[in-house]
């Protein structure tokens, strides 16, 4: 219990140091605070009205205090775009991006898991090589290009996915309880709309997942190697026990420990990746948000997107630090 | 033959430079041979040297170098591959092979770069956090740790957002941002490191700080420094280029691999070649770094190789 | 000591290990054997061979770079070297089974000792007994195991984890997990060099009272002469992958044969009487790529002979029961041109 409570006292200096950043960014970093707020098609009255009602003419450290007084309220400033609150586009784009992060990385972690564990069985055998190459262009694909290639193929040249979007053009979306397509329509009992929706999720979360997908086989199938060669797994054969147990259950607890951590770390750079992968597939998320206010040169959404994912990305690792902590008896131990 | 009590006649002196140097030499060459026995390691070397060269010399033997630069051809537009134009054209009838080479040079550039102020920044405060420890350490790791509470890409697109789209910009802001990875490494190397008993007995024996660091510690962070550039050249690569992709990074008529992709989804479906090869060449440059840092890794821990 | 009668067999067994740089000839040519109900020592310095020689017979060495080039391990007439991996399953923990030197790095850190224990427990079930038993008669079993090797409390114990307990008691657990499957042989890998003395003691004792009471019989791998010498019956003596002496064990520190077993003698200190000078065996163990030709040990023995040089001394009995693998006692040779 000590251990979470010291986990959420950490979160809140880190929040307080994101917030830093964050305000330095809008406030410190060149650029004139108030054209950047104002968005490129203001006057120069406009400017000089925004920068009074912000107060950008302001010493810092009080100009800090409004930041943070602003975002502890919800304000997040305006989009000159949509001419909302950030924070209202926020909360509309989030669960569609929410939903697609999510079955990525369900996708990712399903296939990598075995196939880390079959590569290091099967380590330096030709199955290795070609995984590795495989895992290894995970990464190193574009996202964003993957995404055009798999629109270019298997939607348009195949036709057996949708090109972009949530839904069919003529679709309705379910009665929302949680905003997620996936989850609604099946609490609704919509099947159809469950199956437009899956295949739309699809082909997006293809692209999304594929880099985490490549990190995560070759951490597992590092930490699998070296459990193998544990000293505990020579006692299991030396007592009988048969190869797969060995694998499947003595090593692979131990090599799961690390590979939760970088799962954990995968997330963020996933969240960072519906930029492009929503870019590309006209998924409405936080990601297209991102990317249509930075070519209009919209620049609060931006810092709202920021905030969000930084926020998302820190539970998340808090989330993972608290299973790790679960999962390895001794540093249950040590935390408490 | 020696009887007991009476000692054995002296070892010769080590004295050519090959002798003296036996021990390096053998790592070295285990290096190579471990290196060189992975197929997927030759590959990615092979990639690597493959783009340096075209970033070296591409300019001069790409065949229509004034393409580069974003001469307009209307006749020539979006012609489709072929013995013409490998890539194809693009919509001002530019070369499509001929941008993508000169784009090398950018792209590789570019990740020089990034990678090199990242670790020239990251590496001395890593050492120092790992070495001096106390509130200065503190205060470098919080600060780290919130630079990495934020996805790479996001914070960078906040930072060019800020500062107005651009190759200067999106390049200061990837630094930016990627600096806070090679402290972390560093800092937890340091630290193992410096509880090695040779480092006590170096401090022991009178050895000042700067020489503890430049001969004891930097030579065996070396290692992991040499895995994490030839990786980062990749990521940053194609950090650059999905920067370049959203708008905010090298700005046309600049042939830079993410912002050529840019444009070329207008084209899309017909004009396929404009978004494909362009995307291809961030593949492989990226698997070659890619995979020459794997390589490495396992040359330099072969824990990680699977015996 | 009759080889029909002989449990465990091991003939002129030759390993090879292929490495970066080259071929180490690892073991050459070691011989002993383990009657039923016997204690078998195997003694030697760092090096000789000995651990490898244990783990060979469960055959728990990867197989490339391990390759055996000769002789055979024979476990009641069987030959252990030419069985399948499925049918040495059966005789991992069933047959033969072996407990290893560091108690914490051979448990599984993740898993509480009970399920560990009891994961052994039905491993051997389902390799004897059609079916798997129910988890209350694993757990009861578990416990009148670890109750078997002294483990204070084991119900508790059985949901602590290795990092909660000593080392001792660590062993302990190591001890009933290779007892579960009732295994005629014990093969025991320095059971007692990561313990203190004190728990040493203890963990001999039990080793001993083991052998009384389930009629095991056991190989015990240790550099230390003087663990040896508290639970063995008969000691083997290796020196760089070759056994050179192999003898019961008062035979071997009232009458040492072999120059090596003398020198080795001659460096124990002395806890009674005038301690005089330690002395030491001058020089090294030979390299195992480029090993000397003839006798591995003749580069140190203060008894050197031309004939050592090029000739390898057979291992042969020079009394009942008393076997020794050097030319002071082998056959002269026959005429020949090694002078």
């Amino acid at each position: 219990m000590a251990v979470v409570l010291k986990r959420l006292a950490l979160l809140v200096v880190m929040l307080f140091g994101l917030l830093t950043i964050t305000f330095t960014i809008s406030h410190v970093a060149p650029g004139d605070p108030a054209a950047l707020a104002a968005g490129p098609d203001a006057t120069l009255e406009m400017r000089q009205r925004i920068r009074e009602e912000f107060g950008f003419n302001k010493p810092l450290p009080i100009q800090f205090g409004i930041y943070l007084a602003g975002v502890a309220r919800g304000d997040l400033g305006r989009s000159v775009q949509t001419n909302q609150s950030v924070t209202v586009d926020l909360l509309r784009y989030f669960p569609a991006t929410l939903e697609l992060v999510s079955a990525a990385m369900l996708i990712a972690v399903a296939l990598a898991i075995p196939l880390g564990m079959l590569s290091a069985m099967l380590r330096n055998t030709w199955f290795d090589h070609v995984a590795r190459i495989v895992s290894v262009s995970g990464v190193a694909v574009p996202m964003f290009w993957l995404g055009l290639m798999l629109q270019l193929f298997i939607a348009l040249h195949l036709g057996w996915l949708p090109l972009g979007g949530r839904l069919g053009l003529m679709a309705l979306p379910p009665e929302p309880v949680t905003h997620l397509y996936l989850v609604d329509s099946l609490l609704r009992g919509q099947w159809g709309t469950f199956m437009d929706a899956w295949a739309h999720i699809l082909l997006p979360a293809v692209a999304l997942c594929l880099p985490a997908l490549a990190a995560i086989v070759r951490v597992n199938r590092a930490e699998m190697i070296e459990a193998l060669a544990m000293d505990y797994v020579v006692n299991a054969r030396a007592q009988g026990i048969t190869r797969g147990r060995i694998v499947a259950v003595y090593a692979l607890k131990n090599a799961m420990l690390p590979t939760l951590a970088i799962i954990g770390l995968r997330y963020g750079w996933m969240l960072g990746g519906t930029v492009l992968v929503e870019t590309v597939f006209n998924w409405p998320g936080i990601g297209l948000y991102a990317t249509q206010s930075a070519v209009a040169q919209d620049f609060q959404p931006i810092m709202g997107v920021a905030l969000l994912i930084g926020v998302n990305f820190m539970l998340a690792n808090l989330l993972v630090d608290l299973c790790y902590g679960w999962l390895d008896p001794r540093t249950r131990e040590a935390g408490g | 033959m020696t009887e007991a009590g009476e000692r054995p006649p002296a070892l010769a002196a080590p004295d050519t430079w090959r002798e003296r140097h036996t021990a390096g030499l053998r790592q070295i060459r285990l290096y190579a041979h471990t290196y060189a026995r992975s197929f997927s390691a030759l590959l990615g070397l092979v990639l690597v040297l493959g783009f340096l060269l075209l970033a070296v010399i591409g300019p001069w033997i790409v065949p229509y170098p004034g393409d580069a630069t974003g001469e307009v051809h209307m006749d020539r537009k979006l012609l489709a591959p072929g013995a013409e134009h490998w890539f194809g054209t693009d919509e001002v009838g530019n070369d499509l092979l001929t941008r993508v080479v000169v784009g090398t040079r950018l792209s590789l550039t570019i990740a020089l770069v990034i990678t090199g102020v990242a670790s020239v920044i990251g590496v001395p405060l890593g050492m120092v956090a790992g070495l001096k420890g106390g509130w200065l350490r503190e205060v470098i790791m919080r600060t780290t740790d919130v630079f990495l509470s934020v996805p790479g890409l996001v914070l960078a697109i906040a930072i060019v957002a800020a500062m107005g789209p651009g190759v200067i910009n999106s390049v200061i802001a990837l630094s930016l941002v990627w600096w806070p990875g090679y402290v972390r490494l560093i800092e937890s190397k340091t630290l193992a490191l410096k509880n090695e008993l040779y480092i006590e007995a170096a401090r022991i024996s009178g050895a000042s700080t700067a020489r503890i660091v430049f001969v004891h510690l930097l030579p065996n962070c070396l290692s992991p420094i040499l895995v994490k550039a030839s990786m980062d050249m990749g990521m940053a690569i194609l950090a650059a280029a999905s920067l370049g992709f959203i708008g905010l990074g090298a700005q046309p008529p600049a042939p830079e691999w993410g912002a050529l992709i840019s444009i070329g989804r207008n084209y899309l479906p017909t004009w396929w070649w404009y978004v494909t090869f362009p995307g291809l060449a961030i593949y492989l440059a990226v698997l070659g770094f890619n995979l020459m840092g794997d390589g490495l890794r396992d040359v330099f821990d072969p824990r990680s190789r699977g015996r | 000591m009759n080889p029909t009668a002989a449990l465990l067999e091991i003939d002129d067994l030759h390993l090879d290990f292929d490495t970066f740089d080259g071929r180490l000839r690892v073991l050459d040519g070691v011989s002993l054997a383990v009657a039923p109900r016997e204690t078998v020592g195997i003694v030697g310095e760092t090096g000789c061979g000995k651990s490898i020689t244990a783990k060979s017979v469960l055959r728990l060495l990867p197989s490339p770079p391990a390759n055996f080039s000769q002789g055979s391990i024979r476990f009641k007439g069987r030959d252990l070297l030419r069985l399948s991996e499925r049918e040495m399953r059966k005789i991992r923990g069933l047959e033969i089974a072996m407990i290893f030197q560091d108690p914490m790095t051979y448990l599984n850190p993740v898993f509480t000792v009970g399920q560990q224990v009891t994961d052994v427990i039905a491993a051997h079930e389902r390799e004897v007994g059609p079916r798997r038993p129910g988890r209350s008669a694993l757990r009861a079993r578990a416990v009148e195991l670890l109750r078997q090797v002294r483990l204070p409390h084991p119900e508790r114990q059985l949901d602590a984890y290795p990092h909660q307990l000593s080392g001792g008691m660590r062993q302990r657990v190591l001890i009933a997990m290779a007892l579960a499957g009732r295994p005629a042989l014990l093969i025991a890998d320095e059971p007692t060099t990561a313990l203190d003395v004190t728990i040493q003691a203890q963990v001999l004792r039990l080793i001993a009272d083991l052998v009384q009471t389930l009629g095991l019989a056991v190989l015990m791998i240790s550099h230390d002469l003087g663990v040896v010498a508290k639970v063995c019956g008969r000691i083997a003596v290796m020196y760089a992958g070759t056994v050179v002496e192999d003898a019961a064990a008062g035979a071997i520190f009232d009458r040492p044969l072999h120059p090596y077993t003398q020198g080795l003698l001659k460096a124990l200190p002395r806890l009674h009487g005038l301690q005089g000078v330690l002395e030491g065996i001058p020089g090294g163990i030979p390299n195992l790529l480029t090993p000397p030709a003839g006798c591995r040990f003749h580069e140190r023995c203060p008894a050197r002979m031309p004939r050592c040089q090029g000739e390898k001394p057979p291992l042969l009995a020079v009394e009942p029961g008393h076997r020794v693998a050097c030319h002071l006692y082998s056959p002269p040779a026959q005429a020949g041109p090694h002078a």
